[in-house]
């Protein structure tokens, strides 16, 4: 249930990351991605659509299908992607997502992280990573659908959420990174009998202590009057 | 209506401590009514689910408890008073009521319990019917040990539509309170020392510091509710005995006793030599009363003593182990002992030295051992002492149990549970703080006597050690309110509810919870399922508990966990999925899972590419029993029945069959699942095959696939090189490592070793990274 009370996502397309490799500076191409990345942060916050800072893996592509935009903290979102292979080898989803360590062949994992990007695109770097089934094997051009299941963040806020696709190939993983813009609001509306039962045992308990202990104090001056 | 039964036992248990313990104080009357209670309405459930339902065992014995209520009105009342507290004690006890009250009920709404993994789904096992207890993850297992609190709650939530764990937390606020209560009063009761009783209390509660737990405050847990309110029960039981005598109290202490060993087997056995070292101590303080005493003492525990022997639990099938072979051990190996909870007992053990739960080891002369038992356990045998020169009988037994529990781990060796030692160790540190407790209050007694100055001097050093020593405990309560106020959406009001919500939305779909409940309305006992938690890859082991615990159906494909260095820790016993499982979801053949043979499949259809979920569909031996959706979030869930039919005879091999080749890929990952290329041999043209194969995975002599082993049929086909060509299904070992792999050819249900051209046991050594 999102925050405006409807169980619907609302469905966007979103364009995928067009960057440059890592491993191939250039100058054009930097002052292009800082200025890419000034117009994503703007385009964030205007809630327009997402952009990407990372470039994508060799031979995965991820798009993003479905999002929802605003979402209940302390709750679950649904986040419908498609991973294809765009690579000429099999692409499988990898069985320990957050191991690191040599792969003998090509697999995926997916992480996120809310809010700040890290510097880096690592595994080590996301709130959670998470494989594809690992039954999965991708032929080259084949894609597949799947829902990502996140728990939300405590607390209401506004800003980017940054799926990654790690490939890992052999020791070398690369990352995909698409950002969503998306708002995170109260759990009150649907969650309030709970808050305010828990509110209501806070306050019994603080009132109960203190009538306790202005018992416990009251003996003497019962005792000894005056 | 129905949910209104539930205060009968609690009836009973008023009538029988106010009529035929002849109990006059209404406080203490009230504790034991709610203690004695819960234990006759488990001792009769139990005796009843033998041989019926759980639902009709339910109301059997509240018919039976309702009955012996009615009887009871015929004996005589006696008219109850309440205690006259002082207001200190009064204001003090309230505040502890009030913190274990709220406290208890905010963490179980936000946690629920330490180890839901295990106690759920036995818990919905036994709504299914499941009984006597099974490995709700491996159910060809026995699963040996005390059983008495989730069978309990089970039995009340038939009352209350089958919620099990909203019964389980009222169960365990109530529990929890009483026990503070019951506390306070056996100790007032029975060693009359000024404060030593709130004293006692205030330190057993907050003050234990031991390695897992701070006091009794933080320890409602899992078993412990029930461990420690039956605890003090029954030392009053005991002591009550001992006094007073009566056939009837004799009785009414045997069967609470007794009881005691379906829920707590570590404390039961602790406390039965607690009671045989208090009784011994009375005989000497008391000679003329001897007599009497002692028969009145020994009638009860041989009641006790009969009544475990033959209710079930954990001391039941130690003793039927060692006379019926029919009963005996189904534990092969110490790994097979994690699954069927089968404790070996040898004594004394090696060393005399405890075993941490991390699995290392250290002697009962360390720092090490105050760490882990708890802060008073160095000054227990002055406080011990205290109480035995002051003829205490209350102090002897709770010394006397203490010492036990602190002895227990050293003496004992309990194999791959030594690491458990923290049972017996938070028992005797508990104990060591309330022995303290209650020596500071002789102490200040004492030294009230010398003077006003001495007085308030030792009352301000005492308030300085309590306070010093319950830091912990009360900084737990401050951050548990702290995170209720700041993060009230973390918390929950039903069990449904808490399953996949918040933190736990990230291993599982609500729809999980509902599909597990629509299962649970048309499961039989003794139903199994496979569950795609291995595609899943959150926390598969949640999710499956998830599932068995609101199903009530078995959750089984597991791999049980063999540790190489058999050095045995606070580890998990299994895998979330074994080699057939694995070897299942990366093939979608329902022969890998024809030896487990499971009732249902539950899937969420989005972990399956589209042509993996076509091919599942078609298959003849899955049929879809339903489909859920969950209308808020659009998420499905399935279950599928599997129609198993009886196994495809396969040609006998012939007898000179060997593997010529095998081609394992380079690199091999641990867990994986591999095909792997296999040509066989044979001087028989006319063979040509289905083989039916599988393999045995050893590290050194270690096997490290016990019951867990792929069998598999490989159609073979002719090649003009290698002979018969075929695919083997693989899965690597789970750890990284040198492995020799031992290959079996089945005819039949007889495996023989494939042997070499050479007529050698044809063994292959791989390398897992």
């Amino acid at each position: 249930m999102w925050h405006d009370g409807s169980s619907r996502v609302r469905p966007a397309r979103l364009p995928r990351a067009q960057l440059p490799r890592p491993g191939h500076p250039h100058k054009a191409l930097l002052i292009l991605a800082g200025v890419q990345s000034a117009v994503a942060v703007s385009l964030i916050y205007s809630a327009l659509a997402l952009s990407a800072e990372a470039p994508r893996a060799a031979g995965a592509e991820l798009i993003i299908l479905s999002s929802p935009e605003r979402i209940e903290a302390s709750s679950v979102a649904y986040v419908t992607l498609r991973v294809r292979n765009t690579g000429d080898r099999t692409i499988r989803g990898c069985d320990r997502p957050q191991e690191l360590g040599v792969v003998s062949d090509r697999c995926v994992a997916l992480g996120w992280k809310f809010w700040r990007a890290p510097s880096q695109a690592r595994l080590t770097s996301m709130d959670v990573v998470r494989g594809l089934p690992p039954n999965v094997l991708l032929q080259p051009g084949q894609s597949m659908e799947w829902v990502l299941r996140m728990e939300t963040p405590r607390h209401r806020d506004s800003g980017p959420l940054n799926i990654y696709l790690f490939e890992r190939d052999g020791a070398d993983v690369t990352a995909q990174h698409v950002v969503i813009p998306l708002r995170v609001g109260s759990a009150l509306r649907n969650r309030w009998p709970t808050m305010i039962t828990v509110w209501v045992l806070c306050a019994f308990y603080v009132v109960a202590i203190g009538a306790c202990l202005w018992s416990a104090v009251r003996v003497p001056s019962r005792r000894n009057p005056r | 209506m129905r949910v209104f039964l539930v205060v009968l036992p609690f009836v009973f248990g008023y009538f029988l401590t106010g009529r035929v313990l002849r109990e006059s104080r209404l406080l203490m009357r009230l504790s034991m009514a709610y203690a004695l209670g819960l234990t006759f309405f488990l001792a009769l459930v139990n005796a009843a689910f033998y041989v019926t339902g759980l639902r009709v065992a339910t109301y059997v014995a509240i018919g039976v408890l309702a009955g012996a209520s009615l009887s009871f009105l015929w004996l005589n009342p006696v008219r109850g008073r309440m205690e006259r507290l002082t207001r200190l004690d009064a204001a003090v006890l309230t505040a502890m009521a009030v913190t274990v009250v709220i406290t208890t009920l905010l963490w179980q709404m936000q946690q629920v319990d330490d180890d839901i993994w295990i106690h759920g789904p036995l818990m919905g096992a036994y709504l299914n019917n499941n009984f006597p207890p099974r490995n709700p993850y491996f159910p060809e297992f026995p699963y040996r040990g005390h059983y008495g609190r989730d069978l309990t709650i089970a039995a009340f939530s038939t009352l209350a539509g089958g919620r099990f764990l909203e019964v389980q937390s009222v169960l365990t606020v109530l529990n929890h309170l009483v026990t503070l209560v019951l506390g306070y009063l056996v100790w007032r009761r029975f060693v009359r020392i000024g404060r030593a009783a709130l004293l006692a209390t205030l330190f057993g509660f907050l003050a234990v510091n031991n390695a897992t737990r701070n006091g009794l405050l933080e320890t409602f847990q899992n078993n412990n509710t029930f461990a420690y309110l039956l605890l003090f029960a029954n030392m009053y039981l005991v002591l009550a005995v001992l006094e007073r005598r009566g056939v009837w109290r004799i009785i009414v202490s045997a069967v609470s006793l007794g009881t005691y060993a379906l829920v707590y087997e570590t404390h039961f056995g602790a406390l039965l030599i607690g009671i045989v070292g208090m009784a011994c101590c009375y005989t000497v303080w008391q000679p003329r009363r001897r007599l009497p005493s002692m028969k009145a003492t020994a009638a009860m525990l041989a009641g006790a003593l009969v009544l475990s022997a033959v209710e079930g639990g954990a001391v039941t099938d130690a003793l039927k182990s060692r006379m019926l072979s029919s009963h005996s051990s189904v534990a092969t190996t110490e790994d097979f002992r994690g699954v069927s909870q089968e404790v070996s007992i040898r004594f004394p053990k090696p060393g005399l030295r405890i075993t941490a739960p991390t699995g290392d080891e250290y002697g009962v002369f360390s720092l090490r051992f105050v760490r882990e038992a708890g802060l008073f356990v160095p000054l227990l045998p002055f406080t011990m002492g205290m109480m035995l020169w002051r003829r205490s009988l209350l102090g002897s037994m709770i010394g006397i149990t203490a010492v036990v529990s602190l002895l227990v781990p050293a003496a004992v060796d309990f194999g791959r549970f030594n690491p458990e030692s923290v049972r017996f160790l938070m028992l005797g540190g508990t104990l060591a703080a309330m022995l303290f407790g209650a020596g500071a209050a002789w102490w200040l007694q004492r030294e009230a006597r010398l003077g006003p100055s001495r007085k308030n001097i030792a009352i301000g050093l005492v308030v300085v050690i309590l306070a010093l020593s319950s830091s912990k405990s009360l900084w737990l309560v401050v951050r548990q309110l702290e995170r209720a106020a700041g993060h009230p959406t973390e918390f929950y009001l039903s069990g449904a509810e808490w399953a996949c919500g918040s933190r736990r939305s990230q291993w599982c779909d609500r729809v999980d919870v509902a599909a597990s409940e629509r299962l649970h309305t048309i499961a039989l006992p003794g139903e199994t399922l496979v569950s795609d938690s291995y595609l899943d890859q959150g926390n598969p082991r949640f999710r499956d508990s998830v599932l068995g615990m609101f199903s009530g159906v078995y959750v089984v494909g597991h791999g049980i966990r063999v540790y190489k260095d058999k050095v045995y820790s606070w580890q998990p016993y299994f895998i979330p999925a074994g080699f057939r499982t694995v070897a299942f979801w990366h093939t979608l053949e329902p022969r890998f899972l024809e030896d487990i043979r499971p009732t249902y499949l539950f899937l969420n259809p989005e972990n399956l590419l589209p042509e993996s979920y076509a091919r599942l569909q078609a298959r003849a031996e899955v049929v879809r029993v339903f489909r859920d959706k969950d209308p808020q979030d659009g998420r499905t869930r399935e279950v599928y029945r599997f129609l198993w039919r009886p196994s495809e005879a396969v040609p006998s091999p012939p007898a000179d069959l060997s593997i010529r080749t095998l081609s394992f890929p380079e690199r091999i990952e641990r867990a994986r699942f591999y095909w792997i290329r296999i040509a066989l041999g044979t001087d028989d043209s006319l063979f040509h095959g289905p083989v039916r194969i599988s393999y045995r995975t050893y590290y050194r002599d270690i096997r490290m696939d016990p019951g867990d082993e792929i069998r598999q049929t490989i159609n073979v086909g002719s090649s003009p090189n290698s002979g018969l060509d075929g695919e083997l299904a693989f899965v690597a070992p789970y750890d990284p490592g040198d492995y020799r792999l031992e290959f079996l050819v089945w005819a039949g249900d007889s495996p023989s070793l494939l042997k070499t051209s050479r007529g050698e046991p044809d063994t292959v050594r791989i390398h897992v990274d």
